[in-house]
């Protein structure tokens, strides 16, 4: 993905040349190599701060809605996974497509900055890809590693590396393809609990959340105007951290985005307490598939599988 | 008479369960009607609360309802097909097929949330399911949800 940087300056310089966007969303240089940090450019001179490398999970679309009023055209680099959440919000009606130029950025992988920094707690200068292996190369030698070990679980069952539009390309096309099935197995291995045990689990993951949000803010489905976690009346949820609060808002956030989330893992990525947020909404995920043939592949749909019914629905409720 | 759960040492002694039923203005009211004009006599165990449409149950309702004190949770509403407004309780059906799912994995027991479709004219219908809800949720005990209140 480095490889690609000059081919971005250049790329990113050239539009706000002439024009094409206003202004350009990217990535620029962390604390370290394994923490990029969004990047928005005003001017052509930006382009020498830009970033690019592995570790570049941000997803960047969702910045978009801070531009809503206006008329600016806004640039904004686009891997697969951030090419879906765009969908979602365009199919949301929240972004118009005029509005944004879209540099797709072919992916075969993003690192988990998480598993990298066990190995490697400081000093990494940079991951080189050798087939199966990735090496992490740093200050302290080299250290080779399993590559499948080491993605983001999002970026193993994808099923876009290439972004599936875009109106410019950065570099070629990569082999497309999962590299394992989603097969649900920790969602599995859960629904076989008594369900008392399941009980004391989730609470332990409830109770640590700070409820800073992260997770929603983040959430390219959690796009709507206004936020029944923020307004004050109705009270759908009391500010208090209490136990009941949590689970509440950890139950409705599943439900808001049920169908309607891009599996992004996103969610699970920022959460700074570690709380398994996926084991939610791939929950949800799995039976939206098994009881209305949607499979996640296949979201955004055009209307939403709560949005619609079908008169064969499966019914268990006589 | 001390009646005490196998293992869980809670004493259940004089302890009757608290039922939530949303029950649909249209249809399953009315059959709660019927079964009381009709004299037929069911639990006292259930709280109705009259929506008026089974689609009009937010999922939040529910856990709220379990939350707040209650053992058990049932959502009644028009058959399919028979909904007053045509299509409402086809959106129910769908949602909480997912919701049903999803209680269960949060580790609450599937028997204390359902839903039932109970028409206008099933008043027998409707004594029955809140007998056999209030039996099913009894030999559960309580919820105890509402304790997590106070934890912080
Ligand atoms: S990001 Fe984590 S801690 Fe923050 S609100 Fe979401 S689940 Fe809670
Ligand atoms: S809920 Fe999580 S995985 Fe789903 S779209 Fe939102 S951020 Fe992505």
């Amino acid at each position: 993905m480095k490889e690609k940087l000059s081919e971005l300056k250049e790329t990113v310089a050239r539009l706000l040349k002439d024009r094409t966007v206003d202004f350009f969303i990217a990535y620029q240089a962390g604390h370290s190599q394994v923490e990029p940090i969004p990047f928005f450019l005003t001017t052509a001179e930006h382009v020498e701060n830009l970033f690019l490398n592995n570790f570049c999970a941000h997803n960047l679309s969702k910045y978009l809605l801070d531009y809503l009023a206006g008329d600016e055209v806004v640039g904004v680099l686009a891997k697969g996974c951030d090419l879906r959440a765009l969908k979602r919000l365009l199919t949301d009606h929240r972004v118009e497509r005029g509005r944004v130029f879209v540099v797709g950025l072919p992916c075969i992988g993003i690192y988990d900055r998480k598993k990298v920094q066990e190995v490697y707690p400081a000093g990494l200068v940079e991951v080189v890809e050798e087939g199966e292996e990735v090496i992490l190369r740093g200050e302290t030698g080299d250290k080779r590693v399993p590559r499948k070990e080491y993605l983001l679980p999002r970026c193993l069952t994808c099923p876009d590396h290439n972004p599936e539009f875009y109106d410019l390309l950065l570099g070629e096309k990569v082999a497309n393809g999962p590299l394992a099935e989603e097969d649900y197995s920790d969602v599995r291995a859960l629904e076989e609990w008594a369900p008392g045990e399941r009980r004391r689990y989730w609470t332990r993951q409830f109770e640590r959340c700070l409820r800073c949000y992260a997770c929603r803010n983040v959430c390219p489905a959690c796009n709507c105007r206004v936020c029944c976690f923020d307004v004050a009346e109705p009270r759908w949820l009391g500010k208090g951290t209490s136990l009941d609060e949590q689970e509440m808002f950890h139950f409705t956030r599943a439900m808001h985005v049920a169908g309607r989330c891009t599996g992004c893992g996103e969610c699970e990525r920022v959460c700074p307490v570690n709380i398994p947020l996926m084991k939610l909404n791939k929950k949800l995920a799995k039976d939206i598939g098994a009881l209305f043939h949607v499979p996640q592949a296949e979201i955004p749909t055009e209307v939403e599988p709560l949005g619609q019914f079908r008169l064969g629905d499966p019914d268990e409720f006589n | 008479m001390s009646v005490e759960r196998a293992g869980t040492g809670v004493s259940t002694a004089g302890w009757e369960p608290k039922i939530i039923g949303f029950c649909c203005n249209w249809c399953s009211y009315a059959g709660a009607d019927l079964a009381g004009t009709s004299r037929i006599p069911y639990p006292c165990n259930i709280r109705i609360i009259r929506v008026p449409c089974s689609g009009r149950v937010n999922p939040q309702f529910v856990l709220r309802a379990f939350q707040r004190g209650a053992d058990g949770v049932l959502v009644a509403g028009c058959h399919p097909g028979d909904c007053h407004y045509s299509t409402g309780n086809y959106f129910t059906r769908r949602r909480f097929l997912l919701v049903k799912r999803l209680l269960e994995y949060l580790g609450i027991e599937p028997r204390r949330f359902q839903v039932r479709w109970i028409s206008g004219s099933e008043g027998q219908k409707f004594a029955d399911v809140v007998a056999e809800i209030t039996e099913q949720v009894k030999a559960l005990g309580p919820a105890k949800m509402d304790k997590m209140r106070d934890v912080m």
